[in-house]
């Protein structure tokens, strides 16, 4: 403040331009980055190590020998016991959403449309959609913890030490089955939906079964069911990756397969919802 | 990479350096392994015994320096190239590390599976049965890991280790955790190892019991290095401080327990 360039202060002015101030200006400002730096790395990290699994596992997918039985056993794990998980939330989800249209076409007179929506937002979104966070959360974290037990037991190590492939012997089939296992709960979902949408706008507001059905038929293309069919193939492909990924990494013994677990619901619901956002732009612009 | 090993060491790991991230394991290791000899690597935990053997099997490899094994150097071998370096060297895990979706006999058919896709499946039973009897557990073929005493699953980690003949056993704390008598039984499965397979044997432990017991020589891990090798008398003079620490801390455990 005391030479006459003190109020228009310019690079070579009392501007504490390189001087201790702004230093450490600098400085904290950076500390409080940093954790946000971090978590960026670590994303960025994850992302790229789930890359690399998909990139190997696609790799070994192709190549003999093939193991369908391992594959079958996977989709009954997986797929079956998940059954009842995915057919309690697609009734629920159909007969909620079929609530919510109905009372929302009624404002306009036009509750007997309500067919329409629902099979629509059924078949393109809600089913996949949904499927794949309870289902993917119930078949993800059981991934991680089965492969997570078996890393801190020093049973993957063993398999690579007796000369065998782990990627091959335990990543593979669980891809595989979960993109089997997917759609086909997918489509279970949609159906179940459809039914339980059904029965509740014809109990609520009248509307008969030939009606509903009869919109449904009429609106709903083949595109729509395997937009749906084709997004909840990509989603069995995270989920499964995703599982596998954070159990080939747990570190920390038994504590670590329970925070590996956990991440895994996190980060697949995250790259699931991510991802279905991706997915319908590109299936709308095909 | 053309520098011969020198024709005496089956085994050889020569300046091997290893870090996790910031954490320095090894800084220069130096180490060799004698054919047909009952080598023991001792340390604290956490001074990277078990990373020794996982640098010697491809489950780990070192940042720098040599891995020397019949001649050549594993150090930058890569899954595929140490494929038939799993034929000859065969490791027992700490754990056992039995699958535990397998039974027992699956388990033993497991690396002969993979090593020899060809083989009959009466040729593999026999082979099962007749590794199961090396290790005084006959006829369990059909039980679940699970059901398995801790004792036993060394013991059958064993059976699958020597399932394809190999010449060389890395053994992982084979007697931690166990009771005394299973103790023993293991203790007298590493000499016989040695006397009826004709196997080289490498064991990490921190049981001095059982280092003495079936040691030709031991070798002594701290500060990063191997800081001393010798026969079971020649470690016990020893002056240098980290092995008496080592020595004397165990001794009074081994009086108190
Ligand atoms: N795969 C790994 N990733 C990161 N750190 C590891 C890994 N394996 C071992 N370590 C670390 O290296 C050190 C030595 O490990 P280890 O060889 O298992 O010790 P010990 O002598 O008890 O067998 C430990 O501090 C351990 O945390
Ligand atoms: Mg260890």
């Amino acid at each position: 403040m005391s030479g006459p360039t003190g109020e228009f202060p310019g690079p070579t002015g009392e501007f504490p331009m390189g001087d201790e101030p702004l230093h450490e200006l600098v400085q904290q400002e950076l500390k409080a980055i940093i954790p946000f730096r971090e978590k960026m790395n670590e994303a960025f990290e994850q992302f790229g190590g789930v890359t690399l699994m998909l990139w190997r596992t696609l790799a070994r997918a192709v190549r003999p020998p093939f193991a369908p039985g391992e594959v079958a056993y996977q989709i009954e794990v997986l797929g079956v016991r998940s059954l009842s998980i995915a057919t309690l939330t697609a009734v629920f989800a159909g007969l909620v959403i079929s609530l919510q249209f109905a009372f929302f076409l009624a404002r306009f007179g036009v509750q007997h449309t309500v067919g329409k929506v629902v099979v629509l937002t059924l078949f393109r979104e809600l089913g996949p959609v949904l499927t794949a966070l309870t289902v993917g959360a119930r078949i993800g974290s059981g991934i991680t913890a089965e492969l997570g037990s078996m890393k801190v037991t020093e049973q993957i190590d063993a398999i690579r030490a007796l000369g065998a492939d782990p990627i091959k012997k335990l990543v593979v089939p669980r891809v595989l089955a979960c993109m089997v296992v997917m759609p086909a709960l997918t489509a279970l979902a949609d159906v179940m939906g459809l039914a339980a949408g059904s029965a509740v706008v014809r109990s609520e507001y009248e509307i008969p079964f030939e009606q509903f059905y009869r919109s449904v038929v009429e609106t709903v293309g083949f595109r729509d069911f395997t937009s749906g069919i084709g997004k909840s193939m990509v989603f069995g492909l995270i989920i499964a990756l995703v599982g596998c990924f954070k159990g080939f990494n747990v570190q920390g013994g038994t504590e670590g397969v329970g925070r590996a677990t956990t991440e895994t619901v996190a980060i697949a619901s995250v790259a699931i919802c991510l991802s279905d956002f991706f997915l319908t732009k590109l299936l709308m612009a095909l | 990479m053309t520098e011969p090993a020198p024709p005496d060491a089956l085994i050889r790991f020569e300046n091997l350096k290893k870090s996790f991230g910031p954490k320095r394991i090894y800084d220069g290791l130096n180490l060799s392994v004698q054919k047909g000899e009952t080598l023991t690597v001792i340390g604290g935990s956490g001074t990277g015994k078990s990373v020794l053997l996982k640098c010697l099997i491809g489950l780990l490899s070192p940042d720098r320096g040599k891995v020397w094994f019949e001649g050549q150097d594993l150090a930058a071998f890569t899954d595929a190239q140490f494929q038939p370096v799993r034929k000859k060297v065969a490791m027992v895990f700490q754990g056992a590390a039995l699958f535990d979706s397998l039974t027992v006999g699956e388990n033993i058919a497991y690396p002969l599976y993979e090593h020899f896709p060809e083989m009959p499946v009466d040729e593999l039973r026999e082979k099962v049965a007749q590794k199961l009897a090396l290790v005084n557990l006959p006829g369990i073929e059909a039980m679940r890991p699970s059901d398995l005493s801790g004792g036993m699953r060394k013991r059958v980690g064993l059976a699958r280790a020597i399932a394809v003949d190999p010449e060389v056993i890395l053994w992982d704390e084979p007697t931690t955790g166990l009771d005394p008598i299973s103790t023993r039984i293991i203790d007298e499965l590493i000499l016989s190892m040695k006397r009826t397979l004709g196997c080289t044997s490498v064991v990490v432990t921190h049981d001095m019991e059982s280092a003495f017991a079936v040691s030709d020589r031991i070798a002594m891990l701290a500060n990063k290095r191997i800081v001393q090798v010798g026969t079971v008398d020649e470690m016990r003079q020893s002056k240098l401080p980290d092995v008496r620490a080592f020595f004397d801390a165990r001794a009074g455990a081994t009086r108190r327990a």
